[in-house]
């Protein structure tokens, strides 16, 4: 048994290895140029488990190739690795997108952004952008990636239209050999509208999974500081007492502000807030909530403060705040541009609350501290 | 982080055009000679590659794009280098757009984030549209002639309007020759100065005068420096409006 799981794992990585050779090799003759990238994070960190101290490790690198020599279409392959105790690689993003008369298309592994909203959106229903995250040390917080064949037509200058299909279900690994075969009512299929009305950026769309439908809607305008909401449902097929019951379970709104603030010492401050709220969620705190998930609480908020004095220093402190059982965590941290592509991170997670609460002081990780470096060239 | 350092290359990059709107002349008034000017500055499009160099006591970091603008109102500028590759700013009327790669994510700024400081201090996103022209903001007096790097310049004091101006003063040393601004000090409400401009070097394209290389030095921090260099340049070449938009934006 543990022969033929070895000769599959062989198999499967001999498929994956040829196909990024191909790849590879595919990409450049798109057209001679491309541009390479590296980029390595290697961080070390403490942290409380249990009632002791435990440290880690981990070195991150990224391997980007882009096509750059045709101005009709891009190619893009990101090669990832992890090593801490062990080595784990990862294709987080592989795509090609071609521009044609009136649309382009996108088909391979990539991201979308869907809706408005840095750590909380609802508008975001193919990645679950209004779910919890378990660290807030990034720099960009959402960076979900998946297998999508995308089509984008213009409408106008600030106007398009979008169609997608996602071949693999939600929270699915990469496909398993070059042939997996899916079963269309196994694939999920959306598609969104995006227009600017009197200086407010309106977005619906949806997205249709097996058995269910997912609207949404989004929009984002300025009133003393950029101000963004989405609104979205998870309908199922079935009798209308179902629906009503579902919009009840999932409806999800999220909301926020963002306001950034010159100092007259030559730097900027900006200032964020986001919540989301489940109307119909659970607004007494539950005793089975376990560490960093959600249960379902009506309302979250995330604060954030951050200061750039310069072009080359930056901190910030950000929260994620359970309203209903009163925990949270806070993540402080600092970067240092100091030599071109190089930055010094510092960054400290603190939990509050009872032990109950979701990050409750006692959970593990209640507290922690990391420090490393990060180099691009 | 990412949204401060492209803030800081828009301000930089509209130096080139901001600056040649503080003209003066000695037979025209103030306000005719910064009409003229601005007149005479525009440009039906233009397509340039540049660097801009922040140095301090660790260093040098270089931060390389590309630019293309239409009229005075529309411009998408990409960063090159590696570390912002592919970020990009869409400034179409009143409308500022930021894209941000890794995230696959468009921003939009919108209505009093307009009048936000460009970050380092010298313009207001609203100053970036074009909105806005210096004789909104500024009383211009004429304070006489310097030589500054040999060349002869008029000298100008300029005196905020009101409050809103990042600058509550500026002085400027304007080429009596080429019109082009050859140095300027920025000064806080209480007349001390925060930043220095130089103008080193001015070039003509299609019988333009068009400054290429600025240092920018802030007073209130020690061996900081920025420098902007633009290494080509093309004006009055023909654009496709179609790329002022959220698809090139994007792509």
């Amino acid at each position: 048994m543990v022969m033929e799981l070895k000769v599959l794992r062989s198999k499967r990585f001999s498929v994956l290895f040829t196909f990024l050779i191909l790849m590879i090799y595919f990409i450049p003759s798109v057209h001679a140029k491309t541009i390479t990238t590296v980029k390595i994070t290697a961080m070390a960190g403490v942290t409380k488990i249990d009632d002791d101290i435990g440290i880690s490790g981990i070195v991150q690198s990224s391997l980007i190739v882009k096509s750059s020599g045709n101005k009709n279409v891009r190619g893009y392959l990101e090669l990832a690795a992890y090593v801490t105790d062990t080595v784990k690689f990862d294709i987080p993003r592989l795509y090609i997108k071609a521009r044609f008369p009136g649309f382009r298309i996108t088909a391979g592994k990539n991201r979308v952004s869907w809706g408005e909203g840095f750590l909380f959106n609802a508008g975001d229903i193919i990645f679950e952008g209004a779910g919890l995250l378990r660290s807030l040390s990034y720099d960009v917080l959402r960076t979900e990636t998946d297998w999508l064949a995308d089509i984008y037509i213009p409408l106008g200058l600030f106007s398009f239209a979008e169609g997608i299909v996602l071949p693999f279900p939600a929270g699915s690994a990469a496909p398993s050999s070059s042939f997996t075969v899916v079963h269309w009512n196994n694939a999920r299929y959306g598609g969104r509208i995006v227009t600017q009305l009197a200086g407010i950026k309106l977005e619906a769309g949806g997205l249709y999974t097996k058995n269910t439908v997912t609207p949404y809607i989004s929009f984002q305008g300025h009133l003393f500081a950029d101000i963004y909401s989405d609104c979205s449902v998870i309908l199922p097929e079935g009798a209308v007492t179902a629906i009503v019951d579902a919009v009840k379970d999932s409806l999800t709104i999220t909301a926020g502000f963002m306001r950034q603030i010159s100092v007259q010492a030559g730097g900027i401050v900006t200032v964020r807030m986001e919540t989301r709220v489940m109307p119909y969620g659970l607004w007494t705190q539950t005793e089975t909530a376990s560490a960093g998930s959600d249960p379902g609480y009506g309302i979250f908020l995330y604060p954030e403060l951050s200061y750039a004095p310069d072009t080359a220093l930056n901190f910030s402190v950000r929260s994620l705040i359970s309203l209903i059982d009163l925990s949270g965590i806070v993540f402080a941290g600092t970067g240092w541009n100091v030599y071109q592509g190089l930055d010094i991170m510092v960054q400290a997670g603190l939990q509050f609350g009872e032990s109950g609460g979701i990050w409750g002081w006692n959970r593990n990780g209640g507290i922690s501290c990391s420090a490393g470096f990060r180099y691009r060239y | 982080m990412n949204k401060y350092v492209i803030r800081n290359v828009l301000l930089l990059l509209f130096l080139p055009l901001i600056p040649v709107q503080h003209v003066f002349a000695r037979n025209l008034t103030g306000e005719e000679i910064i009409k003229k000017m601005e007149a005479n500055q525009v440009q039906k499009s233009a397509r340039l590659e540049g660097v801009f160099i922040i140095t301090d006591k660790f260093g040098e970091r270089k931060k390389t794009f590309k630019l293309v603008s239409l009229g005075t109102d529309r411009t998408l500028l990409e960063f090159t280098n590696p570390e912002e590759a592919g970020q990009k700013i869409l400034r179409a009327g009143d409308e500022i757009y930021l894209y941000f790669p890794e995230a696959e994510d468009v921003i939009h700024l919108k209505g009093s984030a307009l009048r936000d400081s460009v970050l380092g201090s010298d313009f207001s996103y609203e100053d970036l549209t074009g909105e806005k022209g210096l004789l909104d903001i500024y009383d211009v007096e004429a304070e006489g002639m310097e030589t500054v790097n040999g060349r002869e310049c008029y000298t100008l004091k300029l005196t905020a309007k009101n409050r809103k101006a990042v600058y509550p003063g500026e002085k400027l040393w304007v080429d009596s020759e080429l019109f082009v601004l050859r140095k300027a000090y920025y000064y806080a409400l209480s007349g001390r100065l925060i930043k220095e401009m130089e103008i080193r070097k001015v070039i003509k394209v299609k019988g333009k005068n068009i400054p290429v290389w600025f240092v920018m030095e802030d007073r209130m921090k020690k061996d900081s420096r920025t420098t902007f260099i633009i290494n080509n340049i093309q004006i009055d070449v023909p654009v496709d409006p179609g790329i002022f938009s959220l698809e090139e934006l994007s792509w």
